[in-house]
């Protein structure tokens, strides 16, 4: 709870003022107004005692992808367990596309009078990549701004923006070269440990059954687990998420894996970390597996290099498999290191 | 339009942070009319209120319900301009035109009602600062309740349009207060109580406001098909989207405000009406209240010595007017029978004293320091003085009468020609000199200046003071002046009085003297009617002496009194009107009456007629009194003639002022009409005659515009092409890399943009640098001179710094 100084501060001026020219000119009657803005001073602050703390707030994505250049849309929500309500509430929230990370600040500012209240905030973006929305704080002031309350929210929402459809009749035919339906993850139920590779922090686009919900509830975060697959996978898609070409690329891989979906070919995007210096598979059997994928790969960071992901993976991963190799528009289909 | 500008920035912004918010909106709909009637229901309260209660507080008459519908309906159509931007922009225009000719129609009245409201309130002031003399403004129509209703509402309607800007618009306390509050303030001043229940309206709105204000979600909503909810602005590097007009909000802030309101009026009710003393108990009222009186008696112009004349009397205040624009319209219709080709004057003011560029007709007679150091002018009335002169006996043996009939001139002045029998002075009714009254005097005039020349006994000399005031005060010079005075007079040929050679017994030595001064005047001077005003720390007299050279009437008549007084010869200043023998032949009409009963005596005229003769307000004039022993004040013209035709001259600093001269006054209830009404023009310059605007005027404010929007254009490429390169020298200087290169390659975007090689909405490096290769490409094959920039290098260093950062 602060004091909101220059507001309290030009307030008292004001009213300072009126008492002097009262004073000064004899003028009683002028102190009636005086006494009006100085009565509502306290029954502002008593008002905002008694309903400042009955406020939470929420954020959630209303669709789970969007195609550019359509807008992302955010649901903001309120609600308030008090009959007496404040005017306004300032959201501070930082909205930004990973792709292009920004410092910007910006406050949204909501009346706070209804029992609960809904507000729709769409993001727009002429780029694709994961659009987040992450509120901040909310500021809360009595009805004459005189003093303000700061609440820390740490809620976070983000959107996947998918390139528009794109013509996938000119996409080269691809051909299963070995390994034909060997991939089958784990029959066996519950959490065997040979079938679990790795655990590792949740990341947005996981799947919840991956969830290691008896960790997660331990540990206070959420924990998912990376399966060990009894064999080898047929196609890999490794996109090289160049900087200079990441839109061609990602439209390039979405329409190749919705063609391989609709031909109910079940394939593997292997996602190249620049910082961490890994790969992450992700295996892709409907639209659901697909978008979880991109999401991942949104998260990310670009490389600069036309072949960064083929080397990594040439030299680290020795698995036989037919590896599409994207890169903008152009697919280098090969098999293992042939490419 | 404005939603195109919107786009454009929030494209700007896009290809800048790449993300943008939308629309936000909120999910439950909401009452835009809802919104729009509990604005008006505020402007209307605070609007009625304030301006009811300041009619009640003076009593003055007003039909309340005729003035409550027009505000609550004006109140509602102006709040709802704000439903949607068609009803904002066609609301306003219509608004402004349906007012601006109601008011033309309706004017007569509401400048009466006006006019009847100040001088009630002046009337007020008067008694309560007990002033002798009081501004009486001019009242058209006598039915006060009629007229003051439709000034109320005229006054009400504009102060609605200017509360749906701070409320509807802005929803600011302070504003509305600084345009409201002065009404109350107006009555609180002198102890006047408006009656408490516009006090609780007043009080209720106030709290609603502030409510409302800080609530941060009741200010302008225009819903249209390009309509926010939410209201985006930015402060500082941050942006702010914050929801419009909320019912709730108002629902809550009405409930708060009535609650308070009526505690507060309750609980301080009998505070409210308690009354302090009248007399001032500190400097600063004490200071206000003489500003106070000095505005009530003068208007503005007591303030800023300052204020545009279009002709008349203006009772002796001096150096404020810098151009007089005379209206030509009759003040006076004169009848009476030419006796001769001299000019007749007819006397309306009468300067005895000078003060700070003021003539007072009364005496002067010290000054004392009060106890706050300030001066105090003591005076002995002119009435006193004058009374005596009524007895004298004029020697010239001629009669007549002469009628004047009031068209147009302050009651305050009172007109009559030279040497009258002012027990002879009679109206055709009671009010004395009022508008359209006929005023009938008996006078005794000479024929000729020969019959004065010589000296004649004096019986009113003989009375002390009549001799203290003709031989001391009529001769008084203020000691600052003296030095320019008496070096004007040695230049003239002259000594200053009492050191000169010079006698001036006679009336012909006299005004032999006031000739010289006169072709001193005439070789040295010249007329006009723009002289420009008086700078504010001049004496007026040294200023046109000494730097000015050039004036009107009032210029020469007072500085022709005052060099007359250094030589010693008793002189006075005054104000009237005049009717020259030009205008006798110009405007004189035959009036159908026996030349025997208007005239008898000795005449040099020529013809036995009786003229009707109409006296406009550019007939208006002063000149100066020279007294002659045995013969009194005598007039003396000491204003050069015109040489020129300046009276349409426009000069850059007054085609402002000439611009639209047809303007309704309301401090004076007159429309002033344009000089130039007696030419008859066609085509453009006509039609331009037409709206009474000046041709010179609209090329004026045309090139002007024109500049202003040049410069403007100019400025902004100026500041867009210097702003970048300032910045890249700060970062060059500050060694800030990332910086420096992110300037450098949004200057070569740009280029290349400009340039027509770069198309792309939201370019990547690897475009600005395909499109920096084509333009290197098509330059160096153009050019003798090649640029060798190894772009590759270049854009490396970017994308490292950029993206590596």
């Amino acid at each position: 709870m602060k004091i909101n100084y220059p507001q309290a501060v030009l307030y008292l001026i004001t009213i300072c003022l009126f008492v002097a020219f009262s004073v000064i000119f004899d003028q009683p009657a002028i102190l009636i107004f005086v006494f009006a803005f100085l009565a509502i001073i306290p029954l502002s602050i008593y008002l905002f005692f008694k309903s400042s703390d009955s406020y939470s707030f929420r954020i959630r994505p209303r669709s789970t992808y969007v195609e550019a250049p359509n807008e992302g849309v955010y649901i903001i929500e309120y609600s308030c367990s008090t009959r007496i309500r404040l005017f306004t509430g300032d959201i501070s929230f930082k909205c930004e596309n990973r792709y292009y990370p920004s410092d910007i600040q910006s406050t949204l500012s909501i009346p706070l009078t209804k029992k609960e209240g809904v507000f729709s905030m769409p993001l727009s973006t002429t780029d694709i990549g994961l659009i987040s929305v992450t509120l901040e704080s909310v500021n809360l002031t009595d009805y004459l701004c005189l003093i303000k309350k700061t609440i820390p929210l740490s809620l976070i929402a983000d959107i996947p923006v998918l390139p528009a459809e794109s013509d996938s009749r000119d996409l080269p035919e691809i051909t299963v070269r070995e390994g034909t339906d060997e991939f089958v993850e784990s029959d066996n139920s519950g959490n065997i440990s040979s079938d679990v590779k790795e655990i590792r922090e949740y990341r947005p686009g996981d799947r919840l059954q991956r969830v290691h919900w008896k960790l997660s509830a331990k540990l206070d975060d959420l924990f998912v687990k990376e399966m060990a697959h009894t064999s080898n996978l047929s196609i890999i898609i490794l996109p090289e998420l160049d900087r200079t070409k990441i839109h061609d690329t990602i439209a390039t891989l979405l329409s190749c894996s919705k063609k391989m979906i609709a031909d109910k070919t079940r394939f593997e995007i292997y996602v190249y970390n620049n910082n961490s210096c890994e790969i992450v598979s992700f295996t892709i059997s409907d639209e659901e597996t697909l978008l979880c994928a991109v999401t991942n790969l949104y998260c990310v960071p670009l490389y600069d290099s036309a072949s960064a992901a083929l080397d990594v993976y040439e030299a680290t991963i020795g698995k036989s498999a037919t590896v599409i190799h994207i890169y903008g528009k152009k697919i280098e289909i090969g098999e293992n290191d042939v490419i | 339009m404005l939603y195109r500008i919107e786009q454009f920035f929030n494209k700007r912004e896009l290809n800048k942070n790449h993300i943008i918010v939308g629309e936000v909106t909120d999910s439950s709909p909401k009452s835009y009319l809802l919104l729009c009637f509990m604005k008006a229901f505020l402007i209307f309260i605070i609007s009625y209120s304030s301006v009811m209660g300041m009619l009640k507080a003076f009593d003055i008459p007003v039909n309340k319900p005729a003035v409550f519908i027009v505000y609550s309906v004006g109140s509602l159509f102006i709040a709802s301009l704000y439903l949607n931007k068609t009803f904002f922009y066609i609301g306003y225009i219509t608004l402004f035109i349906f007012y601006t000719i109601e008011l033309a129609r309706y004017y007569s009245y509401a400048n009466s009602g006006f006019q009847a409201v100040v001088n009630i309130i002046y009337g007020f002031y008067s008694d309560y600062f007990k002033l002798m003399s009081v501004r009486e403004a001019q009242e058209l129509y006598s039915n006060r309740t009629v007229t003051v209703t439709i000034a109320a509402i005229f006054v009400g309607l504009f102060l609605i349009i200017l509360l749906n800007v701070t409320i509807s618009g802005y929803m600011n306390i302070l504003e509305t207060m600084l345009i409201t509050l002065p009404f109350f303030e107006i009555a609180f001043y002198i102890n006047k109580r408006p009656p408490v229940i516009y006090l609780f309206m007043l009080i209720f709105g106030y709290v609603a406001v502030s409510f409302l204000q800080f609530s941060k979600h009741a200010r302008m909503q225009v819903k249209s098909r390009h309509g926010h909810e939410f209201v985006r602005y930015k402060r500082g590097k941050k942006a702010i989207y914050c929801y419009q007009g909320n019912e709730r909000v108002f629902f809550i802030s009405f409930i708060l405000g009535i609650v308070i309101s009526l505690v507060i009026t309750l609980a301080g009710f009998s505070f409210y009406n308690s009354k302090t003393s009248e007399i001032p108990t500190n400097k600063i009222h004490k200071a206000t209240d003489e500003y106070v009186k000095i505005f009530i008696q003068t208007g503005l112009s007591g303030f800023l010595n300052g204020y545009s004349s279009t002709g008349g009397i203006s009772r002796g205040r001096l150096g404020g007017i810098s151009q007089v624009r005379p209206d030509f319209e009759p003040d006076i219709n004169v009848t009476f029978a030419p006796y001769s080709y001299e000019t007749v004057y007819l006397k309306g003011f009468t300067g005895t004293s000078y003060i700070n560029k003021t003539w007072v007709p009364d005496l002067h007679v010290s000054d004392e320091i009060d106890s706050n150091g300030e001066t105090i002018h003591n005076y002995i009335l002119l009435s006193d003085f004058e009374e005596l002169n009524k007895n004298r006996q004029y020697p010239y043996g001629n009669r007549g009468k002469m009628e004047i009939i009031n068209l147009d001139v302050s009651p305050d002045n009172p007109l009559v020609p030279y040497y009258s029998d002012f027990d002879n002075i009679t109206y055709n009714n009671n009010n004395g000199f009022q508008i359209n009254s006929t005023e009938t005097i008996t006078y005794y005039p000479s024929t000729s200046v020969v019959d004065y020349y010589e000296t004649a006994s004096d019986a009113l000399l003989e009375n002390a003071d009549y001799y203290e005031y003709v031989y001391s005060a009529c001769t008084n010079v203020p000691d600052e002046l003296k030095p320019v005075l008496d070096d004007v007079l040695t230049e003239i040929g002259y000594a200053p009085y009492p050191y000169g050679s010079q006698s001036f017994e006679t009336g012909r030595d006299r005004l032999a003297a006031a000739r010289n001064i006169y072709a001193y005047f005439n070789e040295n001077f010249y007329y006009t009617m723009s002289p420009g005003s008086t700078p504010v720390k001049e004496d007026f007299v040294t200023y046109f002496l000494t730097d000015q050279h050039r004036g009107y009437c009032v210029h020469f008549a007072s500085t022709m009194v005052l060099l007359l007084r250094e030589m010693g010869i008793p002189a006075r200043y005054c104000e009237g009107y005049c009717i020259p023998i030009s205008t006798i032949y110009e405007n004189a009409v035959l009036a159908d009456e026996d030349y025997t009963s208007w005239y008898e005596g000795s005449q040099t005229f020529g013809e036995e007629t009786v003229l009707s003769v109409d006296v406009t307000d550019a007939n208006a004039h002063a000149w100066v009194e020279i007294y002659l022993d045995g013969y009194g004040f005598v007039p003396f013209e000491a204003t050069i003639p015109s040489f020129d035709d300046e009276r349409n001259a426009l000069d850059f600093s007054d085609f402002f002022a000439g611009l639209l001269s047809n303007t309704i006054d309301f401090s004076n209830g007159e429309i002033n009409e344009n000089n130039n009404a007696n030419i008859d023009v066609t085509g453009f310059e006509g039609f331009l005659n037409g709206l009474n605007i000046r041709k010179e005027s609209v090329a004026y404010v045309a090139l002007i515009s024109f500049g202003v929007i040049f410069a403007f254009i100019a400025l902004l490429f100026l500041y867009k092409w210097s702003k970048i390169r300032v910045e890249l020298c700060i970062y060059k200087i500050t060694k800030n890399e990332y910086k420096t290169a992110k300037c450098e390659y949004k200057m070569l975007s740009s280029k290349m943009r400009r340039k027509g090689y770069l198309k792309k909405a939201n370019p990547l490096p690897a475009d600005v640098k395909e499109a920096y290769d084509r333009y290197l490409f098509d330059y160096n094959s153009k050019h003798k001179k090649s640029k060798d920039i190894d772009t590759k290098v270049l854009f490396e260093r970017y994308e490292e710094i950029f993206y590596r950062r």
